[in-house]
This record gives structure tokens, C-alpha cells and sequence, in this order.
């Protein structure tokens, strides 16, 4: 048989499967978005409205039982046996032809709304790209720049995770939880912390209190039950003593941490990116399809914070009347981001490979180990302690990789839009700002983390809206459609045109038009007269970036936008 | 090789055993036996015994993840019952390739799979390490 036809005939063999695939996500597309359209199992008493920017998930519950996944489970499950069980998916394998193909294979996320935008819920707010925040108060985090006050009380010491630390309740009462620098680095973990959460919080993640904080031995003492082991447990100065020696000291003697206020509220435990929280009727969606979850990978990428296991997520129960209350969802220990990891710059590999990289293992076993891989070609290490091996040049913002998050392997293109436009939102003064908020004792640290962060900012930018055309933020105003380029917007473009392609219905027969704009604007009489609906596909001229598709109905006399969906 | 993830290992074990005294005999689990750490790996262990025993192996070492690398041997054994009846012509061959995991300074585990005339041999091996 001829080649050609073969592969011909390998074509038509699978092409009812693709077919099938595109024609499954369309109808997900269509479908309400919902709990419902995750299966019968879990069903919501009342559906998103369309165009909600609430997605009311504080409905009054009783206390679920405190819960969360096994953390070596979730390693052996996602870093282990999950890349061999992902590079032998055959199916999947099908699937990615379809998707070079043009087919849509994947799910797209359920929470959006009609605007293509996560409504604010317990999970996320919507803040930076909706409204900038402005550089003074972006400094502030979640909500202030509260030190614990000394002298501290050391109540008990840190158990589990890699960092020395303990429980204090400092001279005001308020119980936190100190995380030492690892020794030789001050500054590492606890400025990437600040640095990152300041960031994640005006994102829209909730964040706890964290503040980079400095003490001397003779700020601690230790709560004389715990001296005395009177409770069971006991730490005695000795022990105190030891634990400090793995800290990182500055010049003048003093230690270096992150300090953490309790959060309010019960501590249920980490959720699991696989499976909804028991007992927690208010969490409506599988977190998979969870867009301010799956959009995470972007800010991630951005800022290389690799560690997003589900152990880094914690939710807290708040109560607000009689005992019932809500589940407030969490990002915590995000101070393995940039160069850092919890005892002392990351290594090399993390950000750029997955600690089991089936892709890297068999290029490196046929290449007889030549191949060489991009972290060794980045120039990391700074020579910076308090930055570590961070860098910008030879990072690519798609190829990221931390702990093979299930979420982040279902992010489809238009997450990763929805991630990257948050991320592009961020200016120069404020990438500074967040940076500033860690208080960094080397002035080097503070130079190179902003000149990174904006450079890996304008890569995210870059390759993203090159996927998902950055058309966004329509509104009917005096007569016309009016959206803005992301892309011109952030300087990373210049003025350009574009095409539109209108499909209205109306009096008469449906009408398909085709034009060109020089401008971000469409005189809406464009459409017709007696047209009553319109279908937008808006796309940049000349760019092979997916459109953005819009429509519009009219509502007595004026076209109000309908639904807006992203490439 | 030009970087520490790509490593050529040699290896060369001579054992010999000479009667004392006025004997000539040697009792026969006195002799060098190829097993253990002088395991020929192609053969079965323990498959030759004599006075004297030489294997010589060069190994490609090659990083793949973390503490893992990969494998390609070549190797000659031979045993003689003099030092002068060692000769290349009467050697044993093997090749093969497997895993390596180095667990601390000296000592790893190794998987490795060596081909012979006499067909194919599986190892697993924990401890101390060339």
C-alpha cells in the first residue's frame, strides 16, 4: 500500500473519535455553567447565573470534618506512578493528534462566567486585572504589616516540613508561626514568601498575614508548660538552641524568618485537587475544573513556585452565627518560589523538569546522556543568598514544571489566557512594590528579582497572547463596541487592526459579514438594521492567535454583550 | 567524560590463591570462585573456579534522573590455574547495560542485565561500588 494512503486511512480511522471529542467539548460549552454539568452525583440547589460576578459558595454549613490528602500519597500518586501513567495514555495520546488538528479535546473550566471571568468566591477574588491595585496597598497583603511584638513565647516547636521553626504567641497575644531562613541564607525563603503572597493576594488568591521578621535569642523564651513537658510535649532552651544553629543569621546576630499569623477560623486541612472537600456542601465544582486553580500554572510559572502540592493549600473553617459558618480557601507556604526552596536555594532542575521527567529520562537514556537540558543551560545561581538560582533568559513560560499538579494538566488555552492577562496586569512600580514588601537587606536582591519578574512577565505575556488573542474587556458604549488590546495595552504591541467576522439574526435570514477595523472599535450599526442577535469573531489581522468570540443582544433598543469566550 | 553526569568506569580484579607449604592442593572452596563482587555478568554466579581469576569491565555511566544512571558494560573474566595460563584467547565475554543507584560515597545498588555465549543473566546488586 502507498504510504500516503495509509496514512490517509490512519486518518479516517480516527477521525470519528476526534470528531466525537470536538463535538463532546462543544456541548460542555454550551451546557449551564454548573455543578449538574459534572455529573448527577453532585447537583447545586441553584444555578450561575450567566453573568454573575458572585458565585455564592458562603452558604451557612455546619463544620465539615477536618480532612486532607495524605502527602506522601500525593507524591507517590503525581510525582511518581503519575508521569509513567500519563506517558503510557495511549487515548490521550490519540487526543493530542486531535489537538494539533484544531479539535478541542479538553474540558474547558466550569466556574466562568458569561464574560469568560472567575466570579469572586472563597477561592479567588477578582483584583489586579480588574481593578489595579495601587502599589501602597499592594505592599500591604491581605491586609496589614503587623510584626508579631516581642518578647516572643515560644509554645511549641514545628513538626513536619523541611524548615526549623515554632509556635510563638507574641507580646500581644497573637499566636504565629515562625519558619527560620535556612542557615547561610538569610532572606531566601522568607523574602520569596513575602514576595510571592504579596503578588498571589493582589492576583486575587487569599493569602495568610506572613511578614518577614528578624528576632535575637533573647527575644524567645519558652512557655514554662513546654519547658517543663508538663503537657506531653517538651523543648527546653537546649533544644531551642539547636534548632537555631540550623537558622540563617544576619550580620548583626539576629535571625532571619517568616513569621505567620494564625489564620481565624478552624484549620480542616489541605484540600485535594482531586476531590472535593466531605462535608462541604458549598464546594460545588471538581477543583480540576476550577479555573483560578487551573490559572494558577501561569503565576506559578511567573513567579517559579514550584512546590504547588495540595499540602500548600489549607481551608479554614469560618464561623459566622450559631455555629455554622464557611470554608475559606488558602495558598500558604509559597516561599519555594523564585530561587528558594525551604532549606536553601533551589536545586537547578526544579522549575525546568519534574522530579520524575519521563520526557527528560528517555531523551537523556538514548542520547547516552548528552542531551542537555535548558536548566543547565540557564545561569541561576545569582550569587545572591537571599535570591538563590533564579533566572530569565533561558526560561520559557509554558515549559514551567513543578509536582505534575493534576489541575495545571487540565489547563486548556483559555486558563492559561485567563492566568497570563492577570500576570500582565502587574506594572513595573508594582512587580517593585511586591518586591519591596519583603524588605530585602542586599540591595542586589531587590534590582535582579524585579528586573526578572518583569522579564518573565512580558515572556508570559508574549507567548500567551500569541495563543489566545488579548481582546478583552468589551463594552457598548455610545454606539459601538468598544475592547482593548491587551498586547497594545502593556506595550508589547503596537497599534495594529482587526478582523471581525459577524453573524446576526434577525428580521430576515441570517446575515454573515466580514470587516476590517483599524481601531479597538465596531460601530454596532455594522450588524443591520432588525437584527435582534450577533455572533463576534474578533481576531487581530494578519495573527494567528485565537479570536475572541462575542455576542451581543439587543435588548429593547440598545445591544448589551451577552457572552465573551476567549480564544 | 567532560561532565560528572557522563562517567567511563574501569575496573580490574585480580585473584589468585597459591598453595603454602609443601602442598600443591588446594581445597576446592579455597579457589577464586567468580561470584560476589568477581561475578561475571554474563554467567551464572559461581560459574568458574580456579587458582588465579581476572575480570576486567569498562562501564558507561550516564545520569537519567537524580541518583539514577544508566548502564553499558563490557566485560572479560577469565580463570587459569596459573598466572601465566591467563591469556586473552580463553577469556569470557559479557555485555550489558542496567540501572545505577548511587546511594552514598562508595556504594550503590545496580540492576543489570549481562549477555554471555551462555546466554542472559540478571543481577541485582546493593552495597559497596567501583
Amino acid at each position: 500500500m502507498p504510504r500516503s494512503s495509509a496514512v490517509a486511512r490512519a486518518l479516517l480511522a480516527i477521525l470519528p473519535l476526534l470528531t466525537l471529542c470536538t463535538l463532546s467539548a462543544q456541548a460542555d460549552e454550551r451546557a449551564p455553567t454548573t455543578a449538574q454539568t459534572e455529573g448527577a452525583a453532585y447537583t447545586r440547589a441553584f444555578t450561575l447565573a450567566d453573568s454573575t460576578w458572585l458565585d455564592s459558595d458562603t452558604v451557612p454549613i455546619a463544620q465539615p470534618p477536618d480532612w486532607e490528602p495524605g502527602l506522601w500519597g500525593y507524591y507517590l500518586r503525581e510525582c511518581v506512578f503519575g508521569p509513567f501513567e500519563h506517558a503510557f495514555d495511549i487515548p490521550d495520546k490519540l487526543l493530542l493528534a486531535g489537538r494539533a488538528l484544531g479539535a478541542r479535546t479538553r474540558r474547558e473550566a466550569v466556574d466562568v462566567n458569561a464574560f469568560d471571568e472567575v466570579p469572586n468566591s472563597t477561592w479567588f477574588t477578582n483584583r489586579n486585572h480588574m481593578r489595579s491595585v495601587p502599589a501602597s496597598q499592594l505592599a500591604l497583603g491581605p491586609d496589614s504589616t503587623l510584626l508579631p511584638a516581642k518578647p516572643w513565647t515560644v509554645k511549641h516547636a514545628k513538626h513536619g516540613g523541611e524548615t526549623a521553626g515554632f509556635q510563638i504567641k507574641d507580646a500581644d497575644g497573637k499566636k504565629w508561626l515562625v519558619k527560620l531562613d535556612p542557615r547561610g541564607y538569610p532572606q531566601l525563603s522568607s523574602g520569596a514568601d513575602m514576595v510571592a503572597r504579596t503578588l498571589l493576594h493582589a492576583a486575587g488568591y487569599s493569602v495568610p498575614h506572613n511578614e518577614s521578621v528578624r528576632f535575637r535569642r533573647t527575644d524567645l523564651k519558652i512557655d514554662p508548660e513546654l519547658l517543663q513537658g508538663t503537657k506531653g510535649e517538651q523543648f527546653t532552651e537546649a533544644n531551642l538552641d539547636t534548632m537555631l544553629q540550623r537558622g540563617a543569621v544576619f550580620e548583626d546576630g539576629s535571625y532571619s524568618a517568616i513569621g505567620s499569623l494564625f489564620l481565624s477560623g478552624h484549620a480542616l486541612g489541605a484540600p485535594s485537587s482531586r476531590r472535593r472537600r466531605p462535608g462541604d456542601a458549598n464546594d460545588w465544582y471538581s477543583h480540576v475544573n476550577r479555573r483560578e486553580l487551573r490559572g494558577l500554572y501561569v503565576l506559578s510559572s511567573w513567579l517559579g513556585f514550584w512546590d504547588t502540592k495540595d499540602a500548600n493549600y489549607l481551608d479554614a473553617f469560618v464561623a459566622t452565627r450559631d455555629s455554622l459558618g464557611h470554608v475559606q480557601h488558602y495558598l500558604l507556604d509559597v516561599g519555594s518560589s523564585f530561587g528558594a526552596q525551604a532549606n536553601g536555594p533551589k536545586a537547578l532542575w526544579q522549575g525546568y523538569e519534574r522530579f520524575i521527567d519521563v520526557g527528560w529520562i528517555s531523551r537523556r537514556l538514548v542520547t547516552l546522556g548528552f542531551a542537555v537540558e535548558p536548566w543547565r543551560k540557564a545561569r541561576q545561581e545569582t550569587g545572591i543568598p537571599s535570591v538563590g538560582n533564579f533566572e530569565s533568559t533561558v526560561y520559557e513560560p509554558e515549559r514551567f514544571t513543578e509536582w505534575n499538579n493534576p489541575v495545571f494538566r487540565e489547563m486548556t488555552d483559555r486558563d492559561g489566557y485567563w492566568g497570563a492577562k492577570i500576570v500582565a496586569s502587574f506594572s513595573d512600580g508594582q512587580i517593585a512594590a511586591a518586591v519591596d514588601a519583603a524588605r530585602y537587606d542586599d540591595p542586589r536582591a531587590r534590582d535582579y528579582l524585579v528586573r526578572n519578574l518583569v522579564q518573565r512577565r512580558d515572556k508570559i505575556a508574549r507567548y500567551w497572547f500569541g495563543r489566545v488573542a488579548p481582546l478583552d474587556f468589551f463594552a457598548v458604549e455610545n454606539g459601538a463596541l468598544r475592547f482593548h488590546d491587551l498586547a497594545v495595552d502593556i506595550g508589547i504591541a503596537g497599534a495594529r487592526g482587526y478582523d471581525v467576522e459577524i453573524q446576526s439574526e434577525g428580521r430576515g435570514a441570517p446575515a454573515h459579514k466580514r470587516m476590517h477595523l483599524d481601531r479597538a472599535e465596531m460601530p454596532l450599526n455594522e450588524i443591520g438594521n432588525g437584527r435582534s442577535r450577533a455572533s463576534l469573531e474578533v481576531g487581530i489581522a494578519g495573527d494567528r492567535a485565537r479570536s475572541t468570540h462575542v455576542e451581543l443582544i439587543l435588548r429593547d433598543t440598545v445591544w448589551v454583550i451577552s457572552r465573551v469566550r476567549h480564544g | 567524560m567532560f561532565a560528572k553526569r557522563r562517567v567511563i568506569a574501569l575496573r580490574g580484579v585480580y585473584a589468585g590463591v597459591d598453595p603454602t607449604g609443601s602442598t600443591s592442593t588446594l581445597p576446592y572452596y579455597r579457589l577464586a570462585s567468580s561470584d560476589g563482587a568477581l561475578r561475571f555478568a554474563g554467567y551464572p554466579t559461581g560459574r568458574f573456579r580456579d587458582r588465579q581469576l581476572a575480570l576486567g569491565r569498562i562501564e558507561y555511566r550516564w545520569t537519567i534522573v537524580q541518583r539514577i544512571s544508566a548502564i553499558a558494560l563490557y566485560e572479560l573474566g577469565a580463570v587459569a590455574p596459573r598466572t601465566s595460563a591467563l591469556a586473552l584467547s580463553t577469556t569470557h565475554r559479557s555485555y550489558g547495560g542496567g540501572l545505577r543507584l548511587g546511594m552514598s560515597e562508595g556504594s550503590a545498588a545496580r540492576l543489570e542485565i549481562g549477555k554471555s555465549t551462555e546466554g542472559l543473566e540478571v543481577n541485582l546488586q546493593i552495597g559497596s561500588d567501583f
